[in-house]
């Protein structure tokens, strides 16, 4: 009856794809910027570990003894030890210049120990160099690693690397991508292509063997966007200039204990670029190199010290990343229950250990923050973000709803003369009212379902659509990974939302159908057919 | 009251009727009590100059329309809410305004329909006892020439029940309308058809559940002499069989054809004979 009554009215599409339209927006809206959040929340999480211990730039002393206490701590009921790892870092600033470009950058720089680093967040999990060829370390002196000959006279690198590229890194990827992996890099007897360690020119040579070539430095991680040029595809652009191995200058600004500019000239030791790391914030990824803890100590002066009463000052860190046992702190209760214990154990330290003046005082400036805490320090534009969200996101909802409304209020409105006829042979102001809100649902719904399909589509595949827009004309490229933080536009969306939004979006069509009909119902029936 | 026995019975009674338009701040008094019985069987014609309040007249006794004053009885029972009663109390300045107007406004005014009640007794009058025909049709466009038919009694039942009753209402739907000689034109849309037999189609339906009053409110007015001509013969030819019928015309022809003529003159009635 209803669909009948109001069958074949232009006005009925025109509404359904008006819900469809609004269902369609929210979602869109809402995935983006909830994605948007949750992935800046996600990896932050990635990059913090649990919970961070973090100090001034000058550093905080004490720091193993408090992860020696730390590691002791166990769960009050199970017994199982809390924390899984805790690894020490060191925050400077500095310049990195490679002699061969003489290219010069000022870069955040961080002394991480990677073995526990990686095991207390997910920096490893793309280390470019360290996933195929593995053998990534901070710590070791290192040549540059170059391809060779075998006794075959095939090409290869050194064997660890060869080794774990063959029999590790390929059989972990899809056949696929194997395949075109192999093709990209395949090595034939006499070329070498690039990426790889140890882009070497053979063509004049025959008797080269695999191995190192140059003086031996330390290396150092350096964040993807510092040296690399991203294309547009997204993918990284490698090439011959900056090959593994290269050496390049690291400049630190050393403090004294005090915080205090030293005198002296900056240090400037020589380091090899080992590998590049993606975190996927482009913040941290176009500004950061990692270089090992304790060189990056030593180089800071922010090892032991002699006191003045001669007595040896304790070793400073500026930050402790904890992770905890696996069920432990996976929600905000339970994180929030844990962080006391930690703080206890933090305090208990500092009553502890023989610290002077100024080392108390660093202790004093020491936070203890679970990774929701720090990351809105992390990313200061999160907090802002989320409440822009939440505005944005109602305004869109009011107009979305009050469109809905109108749309509804003009389809009952040009109706009122049937109601008019329908009430003169006798239907009753319930049954009436009765078949515009089936009218609304049925609407509300259809267009809730083509909303979804076309919303959650069109979120998935969002960056493709960018990409197309963004090859007809560059300037409507509008998600930009230098100031978004991440270089893809978030697509995901979650069922929950979807249901909130089409029950909004029926419960809108319901009510702009009922406000009109009902009052359509109640009129006499002279005045809705005097309606024209 | 002796011939009481020799009479009809009434169908319907207006009595004391007063219906008034508020146009602003103006009043416009349409009806200035009128009082008419409607006995069955009859065929009445109801006459007088535009404006003078025959079309008021019609819908306040099939009850589409509210008086501010006077009550319509049907089988002697009162089909609107008695003067001044209301469900819920008027705050007293309004009800003391209201009352100081020249004809104090009935409780149900045209803002609701009133007391839920008398509502329903309308609205089942209107579905079982009335059929109505006015002159500018009043079909449903987007269902064809024999659902429009056969509305009156899908809407007199709940929607459970159409599956059951669709096929008897159908029969009776085709019956009407071969009545009405348009058997041809059953499944077409009213678009599709002219004038004269829009207005078959809505004798038909205002016949569909055999009301004992049949009003119709100038059914010859847009169409021409012969195609009115012959509207007034098949309403004729339905009095004939015993269908009680109240009639607006403007046309003195017809109207003397009729058995009984109320004039109406300025919201009175001048004549009734
Ligand atoms: N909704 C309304 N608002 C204001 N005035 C109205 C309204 N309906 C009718 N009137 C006025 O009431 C008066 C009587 O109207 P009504 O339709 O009963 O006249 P009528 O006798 O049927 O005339 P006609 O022969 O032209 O159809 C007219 O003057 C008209 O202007
Ligand atoms: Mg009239």
């Amino acid at each position: 009856m209803a669909s009948r009554l109001l069958q074949r009215k232009r006005i009925a599409f025109f509404s359904v794809g008006a819900v469809t339209l609004c269902v369609a927006m929210m979602i869109i809206v809402k995935s983006v910027m909830g994605g948007f959040v949750d992935s800046i929340r996600e990896r932050a999480h990635g990059l913090l570990g649990d919970f961070v211990v973090d100090g001034a730039l000058s550093g905080f002393p004490y720091y193993e003894e408090f992860i020696v206490e730390l590691k002791s701590l166990k769960d009050e009921r199970t017994g199982e030890p809390l924390v899984a790892e805790a690894t020490p870092l060191i925050h400077s600033y500095g310049l990195i210049q490679f002699p061969a470009s003489k290219e010069t950058r000022a870069v955040a720089i961080r002394g991480i120990k990677l073995d526990e680093y990686r095991k207390v967040n997910e920096f490893g999990t793309d280390l470019f160099y360290d996933n195929r060829y593995g053998d990534t370390s901070l710590a070791d002196k290192r040549g540059r690693p170059v391809y060779g000959l075998n006794e075959n006279g095939k090409v290869v690198l050194p064997g660890k690397l060869d080794e774990h590229f063959a029999q590790k890194y390929l059989p972990s990827l899809t056949d696929e991508k194997r395949d075109e992996t192999q093709r990209r890099f395949a090595r034939s007897e006499r070329e070498m292509f690039f990426p790889g360690p140890g882009v070497f020119d053979m063509s004049s040579a025959t008797d080269l063997k695999p191995g190192y070539e140059g003086k031996e430095y330390p290396g150092v991680i350096i964040g993807r966007d510092v040296i690399l040029r991203r294309l547009a595809s997204g993918e990284y652009a490698r090439n011959n200039a900056y090959a593994i191995g290269e050496p390049c200058f690291i400049t630190l600004l050393p403090l004294t204990r005090s915080g205090d500019v030293l005198n002296e000239p900056p240090p400037k030791p020589l380091f090899r670029y080992v590998d590049d790391v993606r975190t996927g914030i482009h913040n941290i990824d176009s500004k950061t190199v990692y270089i090992d803890f304790a060189i990056a100590q030593e180089l800071l002066q922010m090892g032991a010290q002699q006191r003045v009463d001669d007595t040896m000052s304790s070793p400073r860190c500026s930050q402790i990343q904890i992770k905890l046992t696996d069920g432990f702190g996976e929600t905000r209760e339970d994180l929030a229950r844990l962080k006391p214990i930690i703080m206890d154990a933090f305090a208990r330290v500092a009553r502890r250990v023989p610290a002077d003046e100024i080392e108390y005082r660093q202790l004093d400036n020491v936070d203890i923050s679970t990774w929701e805490e720090m990351q809105r320090s992390f990313i200061s534009a999160i907090q802002k973000e989320e409440g822009l969200v939440l505005i944005m996101f109602g305004v869109i909802s009011v107009v979305a709803i009050f469109l809905i409304l109108c749309i509804f209020y003009m389809i009952v409105q040009e109706k009122t003369r049937d109601v008019g006829i329908l009430k003169s042979v006798g239907g009753s102001a319930e049954g009436i009212t009765a078949i515009f809100l089936v009218y609304g649902a049925a609407i509300g719904l259809v267009g809730s379902i083509f909303g979804t399909i076309l919303g959650t589509n069109f979120v998935t595949h969002i960056n493709d659509v960018q990409s197309f827009l963004a090859q007809i004309d560059p300037g409507l490229r509008v998600w930009s990974p230098e100031t978004y933080s991440f270089d893809q536009i978030p697509s995901t969306w979650k069922w929950f939302d979807v249901w909130r939004i089409c029950l909004g979006a029926i419960m809108a069509s319901v009510i702009g159908a009922a406000v009109p009909a009902i009052k359509a119902g109640r009129t006499w029936p002279v005045e809705s057919l005097r309606y024209e | 009251m002796n011939n009481t026995m020799t009479r009809a019975a009434t169908v319907v009674r207006g009595d004391g009727l007063f219906k008034e338009y508020y146009l602003g701040r103006t009043e416009l008094p349409v009806l200035k009590g009128v009082t008419v019985s409607i006995r069955a069987g009859e065929l009445v014609a109801i006459t007088g100059a535009s404006g003078s309040g025959k079309s008021t007249l019609l819908h306040v006794l099939s009850g589409l329309d509210v008086p501010q004053r006077g009550q319509v009885f049907v089988d002697d029972a009162p089909i609107f809410e008695p003067e001044g009663q209301r469900m819920i109390p008027r705050p007293e300045a309004v009800e003391k305004a209201l009352n100081q107007a020249a004809h104090p406004p009935r409780a149900s005014d045209k803002k609701g329909s009133g007391d839920p009640a008398f509502e329903a007794r309308r609205n089942e009058l209107r579905n079982t006892r009335f059929g109505f025909v006015f002159q500018f049709y009043h079909l449903l466009p987007e269902f064809d020439v024999l659902e429009n038919v056969m509305m009156p009694r899908l809407v007199g039942a709940t929607t459970s029940a159409w599956m059951g009753i669709r096929a008897a209402a159908s029969e009776r739907a085709r019956a009407l309308l071969e009545r009405v000689g348009l058997k041809e034109r059953m499944r077409h849309r009213p678009n599709e058809l002219s004038g004269g037999e829009r207005q078959r189609v809505s004798i038909a339906r205002a016949l569909m559940n055999q009301p004992t009053l049949l009003f119709a409110d100038e059914p010859t007015g847009n169409l021409d002499g012969k195609t009115g001509r012959s509207i007034f013969d098949l309403l004729k030819e339905l009095n004939g069989d015993g269908q009680t019928i109240v009639m607006v015309t403007h046309d003195r022809d017809l109207a003397a054809e009729a058995g009984r003529i109320i004039h109406l003159v300025d919201g009175r009635v001048e004549s009734d004979r």
